[in-house]
């Protein structure tokens, strides 16, 4: 909210410079934005002299002006009254003057350039008079303007959800006046004898509240022979410092009241109000909620259809505002307006939130002032205030008394009793009850002592506090958490360690980090055409929508991390940068229920578990991309990221990773398979497919993984251990073979060591041929390292396994041996 | 004699002016070799009168060993210089500019996970998760976060379809669910109950509905919570400036504590760090102005109650940060929507 300074001084002094009630504000929990002050930058200027302009028909003269510069400014003025030697205001091009949109600029006028502005009272937001020039009784040219006037300052004041009674100026007056320990002079909330009239109220209206729930009080009063006209000049100033346009002396108060007491009120015409109902003499108020497809006229003309649970005022069976939302147009006051009804209500914060939020672009000032909840003992001291403003500045009078429905009243606050010692314990300083008392009294709590013991009563706008720890931070915030000593907790080691540290993941990221990848942070969610062109470790499985995206690209949930991470490419490619390699480790979210629920899925006092949440296995996912769209540069790529896979998988989890060739869906046939570990299938490997690439817009070819890495790696990372150094020697012997060209690697290796048993230590894969003259086979040389843990082995001994192996390939693989 | 001497000098003429190793190994042959001019005098020896063959010896070997001393120093001269001249023809200018080997890059936004998870741990701090997708009772009821909260518009919060029985599922607005079920484990109760203390840091992703430069709409926290029989605002405060100070790297670091407002927390704070600007630049450390970079507070009875500790017993303070900011803080980075885009070259920084 906007808080005018000039304001919060009808209430209490506050005469300390502006930064110290700012800090005030911001070291008791109110959070100031932003500080505007009128006009600065606008300076003292001394009139040297006057010279006519004789093109100009309305007296437009010259000015030469001493601003306190080497050189004057001269600058044209319309004004009538400045005599050479007067002290004047200057506002220098860029000053921002109060109620105006643009700042002040340059103007070009008879061929001459004017810059800035000699500014009157009512530009100076001080006064009525826009006649003539400000004249200055002190002051020296270039001093600033606010050192000899009082110029306002507006606070963009940002109040927390609990505080609803900050949202007006004596609310803020109060916590300023509670924090610096000056006294606090509240508003007159009753109607002064000389503005009442005798004639009873009960006369003319009767309230009918059939939701106590949803409208605990309603309470109206009457005010008749008023003249609406505009408002007198220090309102309509006071409202637009709050960022409220002045319309006429009725609304203009309402207004005004709901900015100063924080309950906003509604004005209606009342013979147009009587005349929208079923037409008997007085006017029949009705409070309901509104029955599906009922609509109202706005001010603006536009029409809104409602629904059962929007709170409605009604004029007998006739709706004709939607409680704190939407006020009807027929209603309202005009200008030949003489009979106001005016409405003040306290409603049910949560109804009137959701009609805000369906018929409202954005919220209105009543609305969210409304949505909070405001306290149920406001109503009648912000009817009475307005309706004095009303009568006095309108020059009507008040009909005796007021209707008040206060039946569905909010349940009293009950006093909060503080044992000895609670808030040093809460607070852990050293707290006087005394000292807590008074800064509670301070705040408008009612408070008994008895010896350290504290009875604390809440005022009524404070229903925010309930517990012992919310007076606690009354006390806290009104002394300050600085006195609050820094004090460490004891280091105490949690008796179980719930989860490692550092969590596994982090090893696989700086072991791929190692290896040259980059560590990219895709968004959870994607683009359902992304998720169902590649499909990764997700594939069979239909993404969770969301059911409020912010936009249709960001719309599921992702089952794999491999579209994300082509995006993240492709954002790289648009950038011009090629060859890159990135990963990511991250969450995919699979539909279903997760084998075991995560723990405290049930809460305390509750039977059974709440229903499960659906799987969020951790992936590990890789993509590498090369410009040259050459076959054989991808298949180096495929193989690093194939080697760093396995070398993270042995290192971290001991487990051994093969791959076995496979056709997966998104990848190129004949360059993709499926990741096995310990016998589980775990993730997938390849080249993406051709219109994968062009779906994701994705220039060259990308080699591609994704891991399974929350079953793979385990939760605590194995022992290191030591194994012995080999004694014995090793018998090193090299195969060449050919064999067909789509012979898989791994099936050759997998059939040596079937065959050559425990023997062998090792089998190294030292080259691969493909020859130009035979495109049906292609060789292979192997190194095979046999070695006997517990002696020398023979070499005969090994040949035997060597042949062995040279044999099953040849009748198993179509191999031939190259002896 | 004149033999004698012609021959030494000769000898020591050629040795001294041998070019290189192998030069000076031909001198030594043609002096001392077995048709040496040296080994030729020896050979005279045998036509002398004996009492001459005693003295001419002594005198021929003695010159010998002068060749030979002289050889040896040249030797060793033309060592040095050979060993020179290699090392001088297989220099490397070591001024040469690096070139950044193939060593990736961990994302920022892990990096300052790294470097909280590495100082909450020196603190007794450990690690806990939990899920992303979460029933709306963790994300806000056992929060303190009523049905009728403003938190819980959908114009915040991401829904999902809600489960079979109608439990609305939400994509978690905070790292804090992981407060009721962390307090709900049953390690942790038993934990609590033997007298120990519940001392955890929560990171994670989380989602709100908001897009701007200083927002995205997927983001991420670290939540701290601790729970003990005796926990106070002043250890909340001793925990923060520690681990402020320590992740800033400012051993006078100020940080302020104001008072604000968080349903699961009561009393609640927001933590401030100092901090100056100079020419448009954040400077970190003690200034003029402050810079929000914590919420924090007192675990509210209520939160505490749902997590099945009894709020008589036991009292804990709970604080939470986002990452994105204290990345962009730490490192300087003025757009957030920099982080999720992935583009290298900003990465590699």
């Amino acid at each position: 909210v906007k808080i005018s300074l000039r304001w919060l001084r009808d209430y209490a002094a506050l005469d300390a410079p502006l930064s110290t009630l700012v800090q005030a504000l911001i070291d008791t929990g109110t959070e100031v934005d932003d500080v505007h002050r009128d006009a600065e930058g606008a300076v003292v200027a001394r009139i040297n002299a006057l010279h006519p302009v004789p093109e100009s028909k309305h007296g437009v003269r010259r000015a030469e002006i001493d601003v306190g510069r080497d050189a004057p400014v001269s600058l044209l003025t319309a004004a009538p009254n400045p005599r050479a030697g007067d002290l004047v205001v200057w506002a220098p091009p860029g000053t921002r003057l109060p109620g105006w949109t643009q700042p002040v600029g340059v103007k070009t006028m008879f061929g001459m350039e004017s810059p800035g502005f000699l500014c009157s009272a009512v530009e100076l937001g001080l006064g009525d008079d826009a006649d003539g020039l400000l004249i200055l009784d002190r002051g020296v040219p270039g001093q600033p303007a606010s050192e000899v006037l009082d110029l306002d300052a507006v606070l963009e004041v940002e109040v927390t959800p609990n505080r609803p009674d900050c949202l007006c100026h004596v609310g803020l007056a109060r916590e300023l006046t509670a924090a610096l320990g000056e006294a606090l002079t509240e508003p007159p909330t009753s109607v002064p004898e000389a503005l009442a009239s005798v004639s009873p109220v009960e006369n003319r209206v009767s309230v009918r509240v059939e939701d106590p729930r949803g409208c605990p009080r309603f309470t109206v009063r009457v005010i008749e022979d008023v003249a609406v006209g505009p408002s007198p000049g220090w309102m309509q100033r006071r409202l637009r410092a709050a960022g409220i346009g002045p319309i006429n002396n009725v609304v203009d108060v309402t207004n005004f009241v709901m900015l100063e007491l924080g309950e906003p009120l509604h004005a209606f015409d009342y013979e147009r109000f009587r005349q929208a109902g079923s037409g008997g003499n007085a006017a029949q108020v009705v409070v309901r909620r509104a029955t599906d497809g009922e609509t109202i006229v706005d001010i603006g003309g536009r029409e809104h259809r409602l629904q059962e649970h929007d709170l409605v005022v009604c004029s007998g069976p006739n709706v004709v505002s939607v409680a704190g939302v939407i006020g009807g147009d027929d209603t309202g006051v005009v200008a030949d307006t003489r009979t106001v009804l005016l409405e003040a209500a306290t409603w049910d914060g949560p109804s009137i939130r959701a009609s805000s939020r369906r018929l409202l672009d954005k919220p209105t000032d009543a609305s969210t002032r409304f949505s909070r909840g405001l306290s149920d003992t406001l109503p009648p001291l912000a009817l009475d205030r307005a309706a004095a403003l009303i009568a006095e500045l309108g020059g009507g009078r008040v009909l005796k008394g007021m209707v008040d429905d206060h039946r569905g009243a909010l349940p009293p606050i009950p006093p909060i009793e503080i044992a000895d010692g609670v808030l040093e314990r809460i607070l852990g300083c050293q707290v006087d009850s005394s000292e807590a008392a008074t800064a509670l009294a301070r705040l408008g709590f009612s408070v008994e002592q008895d010896g350290g013991a504290l009875r604390v009563l809440p005022p009524h706008f404070r229903r925010d506090v309930r517990i012992p720890a919310d007076v606690a931070e009354e006390v806290g915030r009104s002394l300050g958490y600085a006195r609050v000593p820094s004090t460490l907790p004891g280091r105490r080691r949690p008796a179980t360690e719930l989860a490692p540290y550092p969590p596994v993941e982090d090893r696989v990221r700086d072991v791929l980090a190692g290896a040259g990848l980059d560590e990219a942070i895709t968004y959870s969610f994607i683009g359902p055409a992304d998720a169902a062109r590649l499909r990764g470790l997700g594939e069979g499985r239909s993404p969770i929508p969301l059911r409020n995206p912010l936009t249709d690209y960001w719309s599921v949930m992702r089952t794999s991390l491999l579209p994300g991470l082509c995006d993240a490419l492709k954002n790289n490619l648009n950038q011009g940068v090629s060859d890159i390699a990135l990963f990511e480790i991250g969450r995919a979210f699979w539909e279903g229920e997760r084998a075991a629920p995560p723990p405290g899925s049930t809460p305390d006092g509750a039977d059974a578990a709440l229903p499960p949440l659906p799987e969020e296995p951790l992936l590990l996912a890789l993509v590498s991309q090369t410009g040259d769209g050459r076959a054989d540069t991808v298949a180096a790529r495929l193989r690093q990221l194939q080697s760093v896979l396995a070398f993270a998988a042995h290192d971290l989890a001991g487990v051994s990773m093969t791959i076995e060739p496979q056709e997966i869906p998104g990848l190129r046939p004949g360059r993709s398979g499926r990741i096995v570990a310990d016998g589980a299938a775990v993730g997938v490997i390849g080249e993406l497919d051709p219109d994968v690439l062009e779906g994701f817009e994705l220039r060259g070819r990308v080699a591609a993984a994704e891991l399974r890495i929350d079953g793979l790696v385990p939760v605590v990372p194995p022992a290191p251990r030591f194994h012995q150094p080999p004694k014995y020697p090793a018998v090193q012997l090299d195969l060449s073979v050919t064999v067909p060209t789509e012979t898989p690697m791994g099936a050759a290796l997998g059939i040596a060591r079937e065959v050559a048993g425990e023997l062998l230590e090792s089998i190294e894969d030292l080259d691969e041929y493909r020859g130009e003259a035979n495109a049906a086979r292609k060789s292979w040389t192997f190194r095979l390292t046999f070695r006997a843990p517990d002696r020398t082995l023979n070499r005969n001994e090994a040949q035997a396994r060597y042949d062995a192996v040279a044999a099953a390939l040849e009748t198993r693989l179509g191999a031939e041996v190259r002896r | 004699m004149d033999d004698r001497s012609t021959i030494r000098s000769e000898a020591l003429d050629a040795v001294a002016n041998a070019a290189d190793l192998g030069a000076l190994d031909a001198v030594r042959v043609a002096a001392l070799g077995k048709k040496g001019s040296v080994t030729g005098l020896m050979k005279t020896l045998g036509g002398l009168a004996p009492a001459e063959r005693k003295e001419f010896g002594a005198r021929v070997n003695q010159l010998k060993g002068e060749i030979e001393a002289a050889l040896e120093t040249r030797k060793a001269k033309l060592g040095a210089s050979a060993l020179a001249a290699k090392l001088a023809s297989e220099t490397v200018d070591v001024s040469l500019p690096t070139r950044p080997e193939g060593q990736g890059t961990l994302h920022p936004i892990g990096q300052v996970m790294d470097e909280l998870a590495a100082i909450f741990g020196e603190m007794g701090f450990t690690w806990a998760e939990g899920p992303d997708i979460e029933d709306d009772w963790h994300n806000f009821t056992a929060l303190n976060i009523p049905p009728d909260h403003p938190a819980r518009q959908m114009q915040d919060t991401f829904y999902l379809p809600p489960r079979a029985d109608g439990t609305p599922m939400v994509l978690r607005t905070h790292t804090s669910p992981v407060q009721a079920r962390s307090m709900l484990d049953k390690k942790v109760q038993e934990m609590l109950a033997g007298g120990g203390s519940l001392r955890i840091i929560v990171p994670g992703r989380t989602f709100r509905i908001d897009s701007d430069a200083t927002h995205t709409p997927m983001f991420h926290q670290v939540e701290g919570l601790v729970i003990d029989r005796t926990t106070h605002m002043g250890h909340l405060k001793g925990c923060l400036v520690d681990f402020c100070r320590a992740f800033f790297e400012i051993d006078d670091l100020p940080l302020r504590f104001r008072p604000s407002y968080f349903p699961f927390t009561e009393p609640s704070a927001e933590v401030d760090i100092g901090c100056s600007w100079k020419d448009g630049e954040l400077r970190i450390g003690a200034g003029e102005s402050w810079l929000e970079i914590l919420g924090s507070g007192m675990v509210h009875p209520n939160v505490l109650r749902n997590g099945g500790v009894d709020p008589e017993r036991y009292s804990g303070f709970a604080f939470g940060m986002g990452i994105e900011r204290i990345a962009q803080l730490a490192y300087g980075i003025e757009d957030g929507r920099l982080l999720f885009q992935n583009d290298v070259r900003f990465i590699r920084q």
